[in-house]
């Protein structure tokens, strides 16, 4: 995995985007939306999470040949007060595309801590994850 | 719910028998769509849950329908090619991560947000630490 570096021009208010399936939705017992799953947060190969930064994108662009999945939103500054970078990682089709990106070194346990409190600031932006 | 497994020869850890918890068939259901994903499941290129962490969570469910009073988990597949299994009652959660190479840690959660944190050398010990998290 290539060490990253922290991209000091995405601003600590820039709001990043994930996506979720509706299999990482955390239900309250009425059904309701409670949070996100931290699997959503999680990576068990390198532990960089895609997200997308909200100014460069819409929701619809996101949600695009996806219509079951819901959008998050949790701003720049949260992952970076655990520690790990946010970096621009612009695709042909999606240039908004960035990655968190854990500290070197970070593995197994303590990612899976970081990746429940991303999890659980993360607030629900749109999405069948409303109904 | 207290079971004894059959000494019958036929008769194998990872074999259902009457007195498993109620929820097991369902979770093994749960379990055999997760491993039915595709490529790119999560439309950001994940790899399909990899077949030692599938493996390692049917064991893990086998061993925790036996044990009385455990709840159903909710099973979720994570990116890379692991899955999770999760329960949340009141202030309190368990996580159990089950990575692609089948290794797997525990996060638990109780009163305050402390979280506890450690590795699971064996399926055998999830049923104790889902006891621990919640028994109290």
């Amino acid at each position: 995995m290539p060490v990253r570096v922290d991209d000091g021009s995405i601003g600590d208010d820039e709001i990043l985007w994930r996506r979720l399936i509706p299999a990482w939705i955390v239900r309250n017992p009425d059904g309701t939306f409670l949070r996100a799953s931290s699997a959503a947060f999680d990576d068990g190969i390198d532990g960089e999470v895609s997200v997308h930064l909200a100014s460069l994108t819409t929701t619809d662009r996101v949600l695009e040949g996806r219509r079951d999945d819901s959008v998050v939103a949790l701003p720049a500054r949260f992952p970076r007060s655990l520690g790990h970078v946010v970096v621009r990682d612009p695709k042909p089709d999606d240039p908004s595309h960035a990655l968190i990106c854990p500290p070197p070194g970070l593995r197994g346990k303590r990612k899976r801590k970081d990746a429940l409190l991303m999890a659980k600031e993360a607030a629900l932006v749109t999405g069948p994850a409303f109904s | 719910m207290s079971a004894v497994a059959p000494t019958s020869s036929h008769w194998t850890p990872s074999t259902p028998y009457v007195g498993s918890a109620i929820w097991l068939k369902d979770a093994l259901a749960a379990l055999y769509r997760l491993e039915q994903l595709p490529p790119d499941w999560d439309g950001y290129g994940s790899p399909p849950v990899t077949k030692p962490a599938i493996s390692e969570g049917r064991l893990m469910l086998l061993r925790l329908a036996r044990q009385a009073g455990v709840n159903a988990p909710d099973l979720r597949p994570v990116p890379g090619g692991g899955l999770q299994l999760e329960w949340r009652f009141s202030a309190r959660e368990l996580e159990i991560g089950i990575l692609p190479d089948a290794t797997a840690e525990f996060l638990a959660v109780f009163e305050q947000n402390r979280m506890v944190e450690g590795d699971l050398a064996d399926a055998a010990e999830v049923p104790l630490v889902y006891l621990w998290v919640f028994g109290e």
